[in-house]
This record gives structure tokens, sequence and C-alpha cells, in this order.
């Protein structure tokens, strides 16, 4: 990670120590682990009781029923699970933009639920999205020893194959951290990650002069990502039009999520970094205090 | 082709670059990375500057402004084309005097002011077209007529003030003759204006006569007379010097002589003191429009001789050079048939002194008849000759000049043709 923003993302992590994953409403499920899932496992807690099917583990079948009723009923237990979550990051430059916080926003917010995860011990990965999706080597431990590829996608989100090639957790809870700039219906996007998954948290990184543009006057607006140039002049009434169309992106967002029942979050990055203040996402029941 | 009536105001057109530098300025986009361009999609983008690709996309106000400021520029010049049943003539009358090259108390010589006030009087006429009269001793035409002030220089290139005296009656006279009734008339001179309006010889005085008064009193100790005695024997000088100025001057009178007078005479150009020495020098302390007469006996026999006195305003006035006197008479003959006439004519070459009659080996020969060559060939006559025609009693036709003298003989150097009635018969 590079060095001048390893500070602050450690920060983040340590933040994110006092939280917690909040286990979704819907169970996640993992490997064989320490917690308990929702569905049926080899866990020592008992569950419920079944009729006796062909195939079953004869291990199971609880015999002293068998002597009360004579019927043949299998003891369920409930499983033991790890719970998972898989954090996605937009690699794309915008989420690099000079002047603002984003880039540490979006590597100190995927701390803080790494931290989290690793509070309530859920396995954890943490991926980098772009032209060429991959793990982050080294993201299993502590956010200093990340290796991440920095933010240098020239392609918008929108425009590479989400997670393609990525081996996403079934059942797991996922995380997408993105400006969700770009000129893209957010539909195939968010189904595409919530297919499979517990749940789906979309989280919106903006930085603040993205929120909210300060500048007035005659601009030469360069597209960071794709080099474009735009010339405006921006005044109260270009403002206006600006804060219209962004609004009416994360109303698409907003409902391409509601539609897949995931959960949106809008974080700006400078309030963000601002002390890692992480109460937006225990509203949005990602995390809890613990 | 258009005029503009106030030139000066053209200058309003360098608010046109003005204009475009503070479009410029106020235009130029300043750069932002922004995180994606398509939120600005439907931000109206702006016109008037930028990449090299879009800066001839100029605002559509700023070219209004551009052709408002060039409209307002040439209405404030005044632009007009002129046409010639409107220009209005004027004849200038200009003071060909030597004062008129005098110096002027603001350091700028009076010709100059004369100039200015040439435009300025043209400049206020608008429509003109302008004929310019030399006032020397006798009037005359100079260049041809004008209709743009950038004209004037040119048209008074031959205004050199070098004239002895300026005629201004008769040269009004003959711009009104010139002009037309109708013409306006404008006199340029450093005299103030006659109170007896007749002074113009202006028929009829009227508004159409302006007196431009350029000149100013300045005092001035000159010249007024010179003369080197013609007795070779006995070199005097007799110089005048006069203070015109209301207060006393001292000056310093200073005699050089100057170079042979052979030398000077085959060289005229050359400046007459070019190997000189002081002779004499001496204070002159003259009263107000006082007249010195100095007579002075120069030791500089047979060279050039130059007086001269301290600088002034008129520096023309300020030195004289004096010829030694001929010594030797001209070799004449005179071959004139008519006994009276023959008589006359011998009589007046000898009263000159600078001629000798009857020379066998004449320079000029005065003669009422054509000569045969053996006439010619016994020295009877020779060189140059003066021919005298002697009209019959009936039909004669006097001619009162100009007449053309070829000044690179010696013996017409001096002569004056003025005042001459040539008397033919008849058309010839």
């Amino acid at each position: 990670m590079d060095d001048a923003w390893a500070p602050r993302v450690t920060a983040a992590y340590h933040a994110g120590l006092g939280y917690a994953l909040l286990r979704p409403r819907r169970t996640p499920a993992g490997l064989i682990g320490e917690q308990l899932g929702s569905g049926i496992g080899s866990s020592v807690e008992f569950m419920d009781y079944r009729e006796y099917t062909p195939g079953d583990d004869l291990r199971r079948v609880d015999w002293s029923v068998y002597a009360r009723s004579d019927r043949l009923m299998v003891k369920l237990h409930r499983e033991e699970v790890t719970p998972h979550i898989d954090i996605l990051i937009d690699a794309s430059r915008s989420m690099a933009l000079s002047g603002s916080d984003k880039p540490i926003g979006a590597l100190g917010l995927a701390a803080a639920l790494c931290a989290s995860a690793d509070k309530a011990r859920w396995s954890r990965r943490l991926y980098a999205l772009g032209e060429h999706n991959m793990l982050i080597p080294g993201s299993d431990g502590n956010p200093v020893g990340w290796q991440w590829p920095g933010f240098d996608g020239r392609e918008p989100l929108g425009r590479t194959p989400v997670a393609a090639g990525l081996k996403l957790r079934r059942r797991g809870v996922r995380v997408l951290i993105s400006d969700l700039l770009f000129d893209a219906d957010p539909w195939p996007i968010v189904s595409r990650l919530a297919e499979g998954a517990s749940a789906l948290f979309v989280v919106q990184l903006l930085a603040a002069q993205d929120e909210d543009p300060p500048w007035t006057g005659d601009l030469r607006l360069v597209d960071i990502e794709t080099g474009g140039l735009r010339e405006v002049r921006l005044d109260p009434l270009a403002k206006q039009r600006y804060l219209d169309r962004l609004r009416t992106l994360k109303q698409q967002w907003g409902a391409a999520c509601r539609r897949a029942d995931a959960r949106m979050i809008e974080i700006v990055a400078e309030e963000l970094t601002n002390g890692w203040d992480l109460r937006t996402l225990v509203e949005a029941e990602l995390l809890r205090l613990d | 082709m258009p005029i503009f009536g106030v030139p000066l105001a053209l200058i309003g057109l360098a608010a046109l670059p003005a204009l475009t530098a503070i479009y410029w300025l106020r235009t130029r986009f300043r750069r932002q990375e922004v995180s994606s361009l398509f939120l600005w999609a439907l931000v109206a983008q702006a016109h008037g500057g930028g990449r090299r690709a879009t800066r001839l996309q100029t605002p559509l106000l700023w070219l209004l402004e551009l052709l408002a400021l060039l409209l307002l520029a040439l209405a404030a010049a005044g632009p007009y084309i002129p046409r010639a049943d409107r220009l209005i003539p004027v004849m200038v009358v200009l003071d060909d005097s030597f004062s008129m090259s005098a110096m002027r108390r603001d350091g700028r010589r009076v010709k100059e002011a004369g100039a200015d006030a040439i435009r300025q009087e043209l400049g206020g006429i608008g429509s003109f077209a302008a004929r310019f009269v030399i006032a020397g001793p006798e009037p005359s035409l100079a260049g041809d007529s004008i209709t743009r002030l950038n004209d004037i220089d040119i048209a008074i290139t031959d205004w050199r003030c070098e004239s002895a005296s300026a005629a201004i009656g008769p040269a009004v006279a003959l711009a009104r003759e010139v002009g037309g009734p109708d013409c306006r008339v404008l006199i340029v001179t450093d005299r103030t204006p006659p109170e007896d309006e007749s002074a113009t010889a202006s028929p009829q005085p009227d508004d159409r006569v302006r007196w431009r008064t350029v000149g100013n009193t300045v005092p001035n100790v000159g010249f007024v007379n010179a003369v080197r005695s013609a007795d070779p024997t006995r070199d005097q000088l007799l110089l005048e010097v006069t203070n015109f100025s209301d207060e006393s001057k001292t000056v310093t009178l200073t005699i050089l002589a100057g170079v042979d007078k052979d030398l000077f005479r085959n060289l005229p150009d050359s400046h007459p003191v070019g190997a000189t020495r002081e002779i004499d020098r001496r204070p002159l302390e003259l009263a107000a429009f006082e007249t010195r007469r100095l007579r002075i006996a120069p030791s500089g026999a047979g060279r050039v001789l130059v007086a001269q006195i301290d600088d002034d305003a008129l520096m023309a006035d300020n030195q004289v050079v004096l010829m030694p006197p001929d010594r030797d008479p001209l070799p004449v003959s005179v071959a004139v048939n008519d006994v009276t006439l023959s008589k006359a004519v011998t009589s007046a070459i000898e009263a000159t002194a600078s001629a000798r009659v009857g020379s066998s080996m004449p320079v000029l020969t005065f003669t009422d008849r054509s000569l045969v060559t053996s006439e010619v060939s016994e020295g009877i006559a020779g060189g140059w000759r003066v021919e005298f025609e002697v009209p019959p009693a009936e039909g004669i036709d006097a001619y009162l000049g100009p007449f053309v003298i070829d000044y690179r003989h010696p013996a017409l150097r001096r002569l004056s043709l003025a005042g001459l009635v040539r008397v033919s018969a008849g058309r010839r």
C-alpha cells in the first residue's frame, strides 16, 4: 500500500475494531466454522426432527424415538459455519480523484470492514474491480500488508464485466465500494453481485466535490478516467443541473438495490475520513457496535 | 475613397484589441479534474475559448460588441466621400518672406506654425479643394489642388521663405483670380492684419478672406544693406545693421576673409568662408530700431569677404557675402547697323564699367543683323550674341516676358531683364 495512505488506513482499521459485522437477516453461510448457521449441519445444537429417508446417515436416527413411536426419525442439528464477507473496491481512476479523500476513504472503509469481520470472526476477502478483477494479495492480513494495485483503471466500472473471474463466496455478505459515477444501467451490476449472496451492500463513496462542486466560472473539466474534456461555464443553473443529474443517478441505484434486496449506503469520503465515524454503516445494518 | 474628418478619433479602434483581451482573459478556462463527465452532459458547453480547436467559437455577444465599437470609432472619425461639386474652393496665400523662417518664442519656426494653421483651417472646413499661392515679391502658384490634409506638406514644398519681401496684396488678387469669386482665401503670414482691408487687394472684402497671423515679435538684428566698393584700387565695405526690436541690443560684427574670388565663382555652391581668417571684429551697441551705417576698409582684397553678426531668431539676415570688385572688363563688340541704336548700346555698355567695347576677341556681340562667317572670323563678332530686332513702324507687338537667361555665360551672370519690353512685328 502507498506509504502515504498506510497511517490513515491503519487508523480506519483500528476504528473498525470497535464494530462487528452484523449478521444479515438471511443467515450467511460459509465453510464449517464456529458459528451457528441457519442450515442443517453437524453441530451439537439440536434443531429439529424429520422422517427418515433413504440415504440418511443411520447414525443420526434417534433410536429412542423409534422405540417409543415405532417411527424412524432423524435428528437434525444446526450447522456450524464461518460467515464470510467479500469486499469489492472499484479500482478505477475516478476513485483516486486528486484533491479528494476517495482513495483513502475506499481503502479505509475496506480496512474498517475487515477489522469488524475479524472482530466477529468472519472470514473475509478483498477484491479490486476494474479491467482486471483480482484478489488483493495480502488482504487476509493487516492493511499495512495489502498489496493494493492502485486506482488506475481507465474504464469505468460499468464498462467492465463486474466481478468476472472472481470466486465470490456463496451466501456471503458482499460489499461494493464505488463512486458509481458512470453512465450504465445499475441493475446488471447489482443483480450480478446480489446473486448467491446473503446480503449485498452498495456503498457509494463520493468526494465532497462530487457531491457539491465548489467551483464557479469557466472550467475545462477533465475526465480523470478517460481524459475527455468538456468546457462549461459553471453558474448556479449549471450547478443545479449537475445536482439534478446526480440525484437521478442515486435514485436509479437505489431502485436497483431495492429490487435486488440490497442496501445502498451513501458516504462522503471527506466526512468518513474525518474520524472514521462508521455510524452510517450501523444504521444500514452492516455493522453493529461491539 | 472615404476621408475621415476627425482621424484622431480612429484611436478608438484601440478598444477592439482591448475588448478581445478582456474576453480572452475572462473566458480562459481553468482546468479541473472530475470523476466523470457524464454528469455534466446536460450542462451547456461554454463557448469562447479553450482549446485551439474551439477557440474560434467566439460568443456572439463579443462579435456584436466588436462591431459596435468599430462603428462607433468610425462614426466618431467622421468618414465621408467628398464630391467634386461639393468641395469648397480655398486659396491659401503663403507669406514667403524671410521672416517666416524665423524662430518663435516657443522654439518652433513661424513656417511650421503656419503649416499647422493651414491644417487647422482646412480641417475645419471639411470638404475642400485648396490651392496655394506663394507671396514673394511676385505672387506665384504652388503645386496642384489638394483635397486631403495629408497632402498639405507636399503642396507647400515650394514654400521656402526665402523672399526679400512678400506682396500679400497681389497674392490675394491672384488667389481670387484663380479661385474664382466664391473661393475662400486664407492668408498665412507673420504680419498683423492691416486695418485697411483694401491692403489685401480684395475688390470686395468679406468674410471669405481669413487672415492667420502665426508669428510673434522677437528681437532681431540684421543686415539691411551691404555694399563692397567697385573700385578695385580701394576696397571698401558699406554695411548697414538695424536693430528691429524695441529694446537696445549689443551684437558682435565679425568680418572674415574667405576663399579666392575665382574659386568661389567656379564653385558657387562652396562655402565662401571655407578657408578663412578673421580680419575685423567689433561690438555694435544698437538702440531700439536703430540703423547703424559702417564704412570699413578691409584687408582682404581679392578675396570673398563675409560679414556676420550674432545668431538670433532670424538667421537669414545675419550674414552677407561680399565679392571683390571685378578688375577685368569683359571684351564685347557692337555690330549694330542702326546708328542710333548702336550709340545707345555702346553707351550702356560703357556705363557698366565692366566691359570693353571693340575687343579683338569679343565674348559677347550686340548686333541687329545676321552675322556672316567672315565677320566672326575677323573678330568683329564672336561668342554669345545679343540680337536686336528692329520692327517696322506698323504692326508692333509687345512682349513683357518671361525671358530665359542662360547664366552659365559670365557676361549674363548679372543681367536682369526685369521691365524689358520685347517689341516685334506681328506674330512670328
